[in-house]
């Protein structure tokens, strides 16, 4: 069984009737969604705003519970309210915003904060929150109050605050939203160094589609249903699916399809420029 | 608005911020009752003394403590010039109604001397001590009150995560205060309940945004496993060094001289 298993996800809330005053009308915002994740992958989950994807970050460590459908963690099903703690001690989640999910005034002690609530030895919890800070090379800055950190290193903290907790799975709720272009490399760089050298098994949220040609593999979603998946190379392909439902393509993806729409002779498929400035040149001879 | 120093910490490292913030609460409460016991002039001068001495380990600059004098300067006077004129005795001094007596003299002084003696070792502790070890002390000092059915825990929690959202609040206010000031909002002008109404749509959008940091924050909490203070441990342990047994002598040389002063010497104040 794989790590993360998914099976035909139900999710639904009442929701205001904007044509009616005081009617309540049924929303999907997840509908018959199903996938799985292995262990050591890196899986980026790509749509809309509103397409459903926080929900699903809120399903895969028992947040939230499926209306129908089941979900399985380490062939946990997340629906046994005993098994909740191991659950999330295995799959963490990093929210959108770096201030609102830091607790304590002193970097180290937010470290500590999810070891401490699942009751480590000190002397353990030492050692996982200097471990923890310098796998986000945020070592440094142990003794700072998060308030004078930037962006990108509040959100690195947090990163480290769940690494502290020695999940196998991180989930990042579009984790570089609010942040400026530095912090945003800041940490996508972080993600995938612990995917490469600790094998922890990444799932990021996102909408920005040039953090998603890296993934091992891209899950699209657009109104609470599954789109498209495939790795990079095949999702990114299919320029007019993903056109037609209004999402983008990565910039490069995108110039060699439209040279290619008027007629120049070259390969559309390029996600990262390096690439694409070698087909540009093959073309320009 | 982001300069407000909050609980006052001056960071160093003299030996009274390496002091076990545990052990300084306790002195700090032992020492108040000390204040108050002085009963003539020479056990006043064993506190004034040590209070002075307290200052000068702390290492933190004096403007820091003439500082938090000025705000209760004016208790001070007021009260010392009730005492003044209250004395019982032989009147020194007479006026209509107003008369000064000796007593009323010492019970002035006395009265100064203490308050002023209150004040500055209080800022001592809080000068020395960042508030994190402050409510990390006084979780563990409380928690005896379990047994009462007080929240220890809930309460330092709460506490932590105020102190942790404070700044972050402060600056928001900030930039709600200029958002609304960019849309013409007037907020120096006008009497004072104009300027209090003025801060109407500062507050609305603050607290609106507070409570939805604060969903946001249990989220990320339960997130990492939090499920109250029980089972839980902590990173850092407090330990009692020598140096803290060394200062709790000292206070305890301290109660000696004052209680000697006040059974061998006679009384000057009730």
């Amino acid at each position: 069984m794989d790590f993360i298993t998914a099976q035909n996800l139900v999710f639904r809330y009442l929701e205001e009737d904007e044509t009616q005053v005081n009617t309540k009308v049924v929303r999907n915002v997840l509908d018959d969604v199903s996938f799985n994740i292995k262990k050591g992958e890196f899986v980026a989950l790509l749509g809309h705003n509103g397409c459903g994807k926080s929900t699903i970050s809120k399903h895969l460590n028992a947040m939230l519970l499926p209306d129908s459908g089941k979900v399985y963690v380490d062939s946990l099903d997340t629906a046994d309210e005993d098994e909740d703690f191991t659950i999330r001690k295995k799959v963490g989640l990093v929210l959108q915003n770096p201030d609102n999910q830091l607790v304590a005034s002193v970097v180290e002690e937010d470290v500590a904060f999810g070891p401490e609530n699942i009751g480590i030895e000190p002397k353990e919890i030492r050692r996982r929150v200097d471990n923890a800070l310098k796998a986000v090379d945020m070592y440094d800055y142990r003794n700072q109050p998060p308030h004078k950190l930037s962006g990108g290193q509040k959100q690195r903290v947090a990163i480290a605050g769940i690494i502290a907790m020695e999940p196998s799975c991180i989930v990042l709720d579009e984790p570089t939203a609010m942040l400026d272009p530095k912090g945003r490399e800041e940490v996508m760089s972080t993600i995938k160094r612990l995917n490469r050298e600790q094998g922890i098994t990444i799932v990021l949220i996102t909408h920005y589609m040039e953090e998603a040609v890296d993934a091992d593999r891209v899950i699209v979603m657009d109104d609470g249903k599954i789109l498209t998946q495939g790795t990079p190379q095949e999702v990114f392909s299919q320029v007019e699916l993903l056109k037609r439902h209004r999402l983008d393509v990565p910039q490069v993806t995108e110039l060699c399809y439209n040279l290619k729409a008027r007629g120049v002779d070259i390969d559309t498929l390029s996600l990262h420029s390096d690439e694409c400035i070698e087909k540009l040149l093959e073309v320009l001879k | 608005m982001r300069d407000i120093a909050f609980g006052q910490f001056y960071p160093g490292h003299s030996l009274l911020h390496k002091l076990d913030p545990r052990a300084k609460i306790i002195l700090l409460v032992a020492f108040i009752v000390l204040v108050f016991c002085t009963a003539n002039y020479a056990a006043l001068a064993v506190v004034v003394a040590s209070v002075i001495g307290v200052i000068l380990l702390s290492k933190v600059p004096l403007r820091l403590y003439f500082k938090s004098l000025k705000m209760i300067i004016f208790i001070v006077l007021i009260t010392s010039a009730l005492n003044l004129f209250y004395g019982t005795g032989e009147p020194l001094w007479e006026f209509w109604v107003f008369k000064i007596t000796l007593a009323g003299i010492n019970n002035a002084v006395f009265v100064g001397a203490r308050i002023i003696s209150l004040i500055l070792i209080s800022s001592a502790l809080t000068f020395t001590t960042s508030p994190n070890d402050l409510t990390d002390a006084l979780e563990r000092l409380m928690k005896p009150l379990n047994v009462f059915h007080v929240k220890v825990h809930e309460i330092a929690m709460m506490m932590t995560i105020a102190l942790r959202f404070v700044p972050l609040l402060l600056e928001e206010t900030d930039k709600i205060m200029s958002a609304q000031k960019s849309r013409g909002a007037d907020m120096e002008s006008g009497s004072l309940i104009q300027r209090i109404k003025a801060l109407i749509p500062v507050l609305i959008p603050l607290f609106v945004s507070a409570f939805r940091r604060a969903y946001e924050l249990a989220v990320a909490m339960e997130c990492r496993c939090y499920q109250g203070g029980e089972g839980r441990t902590r990173m850092k342990s407090l330990k009692l060094s020598y140096r803290d047994y060394v200062s709790s002598a000292v206070v305890v040389v301290l109660i000696v001289g004052v209680v000697l002063c006040n059974v061998l010497l006679p009384h000057t104040v009730r």
